[in-house]
């Protein structure tokens, strides 16, 4: 047993989003924390979409709370639930309706993760809808989304770039749901090496609702789950982090298929971080890729792209830039830089703000 | 001699989420999701494969299917459990 003052709210955290791992310390908080450090506790727990396994943390007994936390705990947890059940039928209905106009998806992330990563849906939270899409399908599957009422939250920066260059495309429903169409897994190269194509040739199948649904292969969902937790924000969420561990553990991939496709990608560092924080951060031991990640060193080369995604020299124009050199010709080269310094659509001021920072951090050490 | 009494499953489209003690189903066209009783719960687990008021009863270990077949008539009536005759 554990004092809960003996922990900080980042070890609670991590705790509660490490539950039910194999070979988790067994660590039960004895009392209930004080009214301060509780609602600490459950503001991050809602950012961090964790409220799921905070219901299975206090479900097995591993964390004492008064009637009133439980009370908060289970509201926090039946509103995410009851967003998580009108996403997964927004879901079904874009994917029903790209598919009458010929349009394949696979499923990622949230629901996808929610049905086949864990032994209950209702584990997993998520706060938006998450469909890979070819880059040739991508401008139609923007252009339905938008006739059903959405509306796209940045515009193509020039015509064509969708196709060949981004990440995906955010498109917002009328009711507010995020929809995320992604083309690859990350901006910049790390996306731009990958061969989306190659997505489409396997896949796994989920029943949502009495339809069946493609999510990714089991390896190729893994190298998603990394990619995500290393690159889709500048600091990992807990959510991505235990997504990365409940897979190595549960070890239903093949390992030296992964390894191989990320090398082909150019991805292997991001795998190999995704996994030391996985373990490091929920202190599980992640099985044969654990020790084949804590056996690899980076380059220099690839420490410098990594800065871009994460910490505090994260930029999403160091990124973009840094992507250059993954664009295959000359001519496709020229496309892509005078979609990135000379956009055609309206851009924001704060976006422009954004590429003058980033182009600063790029060639601003030479002129020091 | 045939058994003439309905039979009770639930709808095979609806969507839902189990949550600590209560089952959260949306019904199809619904815009947001109803919460079940603790009972109502109790019975939606039931409700996997077809199976009669008096059944779910007997399972529920209640001695009349009156609440039962009240039950059923809301969830039918929500469009999230199916009645066959």
């Amino acid at each position: 047993m554990t004092s809960a003052t003996a922990m900080t709210i980042t070890d609670l955290l991590a705790d509660v989003a490490a539950v039910g791992l194999p070979g988790v310390a067994d660590r039960e908080i004895e009392s209930p924390l004080d009214d301060r450090r509780w609602r600490s506790l459950l503001v991050s727990v809602a950012d961090q979409r964790l409220s799921g396994f905070l219901m299975e943390t206090i479900s097995l007994a591993e964390m004492a709370v008064t009637p009133e936390q439980l009370a908060e705990a289970v509201s926090l947890h039946r509103e995410a639930m009851s967003l998580a059940l009108v996403l997964d039928r927004t879901l079904l209905e874009v994917v029903g309706c790209f598919a009458e106009h010929g349009i394949a998806t696979r499923v990622l992330k949230g629901s996808a993760h929610a049905h086949l990563l864990y032994p209950d849906p209702a584990l997993r939270s998520f706060g938006d809808i998450d469909l890979l899409v070819r880059g040739a399908d991508l401008p139609k599957a923007v252009e339905l989304l938008v006739a059903a009422g959405g509306r796209r939250r940045h515009p193509e920066p020039r015509r064509g770039f969708d196709r060949r260059f981004t990440k995906g495309a955010c498109v917002v429903t009328a009711p507010g749901y995020e929809i995320d169409l992604h083309r690859t897994f990350a901006s910049g190269r790390f996306g731009l090496q990958m061969d989306p194509e190659a997505l489409f040739e396997r896949s796994e199948a989920y029943d949502l609702g009495g339809c069946t649904l493609e999510a990714l292969a089991a390896e190729e969902r893994f190298l998603h789950a990394c990619y995500h937790a290393v690159l889709g924000s500048a600091q990992p969420r807990l959510s991505a982090l235990r997504d990365v561990a409940q897979m190595a553990i549960a070890g239903r991939f093949d390992s030296d298929r992964v390894l191989s496709i990320a090398e082909r990608w150019g991805g292997e560092c991001v795998v190999a971080k995704a996994v030391l924080a996985a373990s490091t951060t929920l202190s599980v031991d992640a099985g044969p890729i654990g020790s084949w990640a804590a056996g690899r060193r980076e380059t220099d080369s690839e420490q410098r792209v990594l800065a871009g995604y994460m910490g505090d020299t994260r930029n999403s124009a160091v990124q973009a830039l840094a992507g250059i050199t993954a664009v295959p010709n000359t001519r496709a080269r020229l496309d892509y830089l005078l979609a990135l310094v000379l956009p055609t659509s309206t851009s924001s001021e704060g976006r422009l703000r954004r590429w003058r920072r980033g182009w600063r951090a790029l060639v601003g050490g030479r002129h020091r | 001699m045939t058994n003439r009494e309905p039979v009770f499953r639930r709808g095979h489209r609806v969507l839902w989420r189990r949550s600590y003690d209560t089952v959260l189903v949306l019904p199809p066209g619904a815009v947001s999701p109803l919460s079940l009783s603790r009972a109502g719960s109790a019975l939606w687990d039931l409700l996997y494969d077809w199976s009669t008021a008096d059944e779910l009863a007997r399972e529920l270990g209640v001695e009349s299917a009156h609440g039962v077949d009240a039950a059923l008539a809301d969830m039918v009536r929500a469009t999230v459990v199916t009645r066959q005759e």
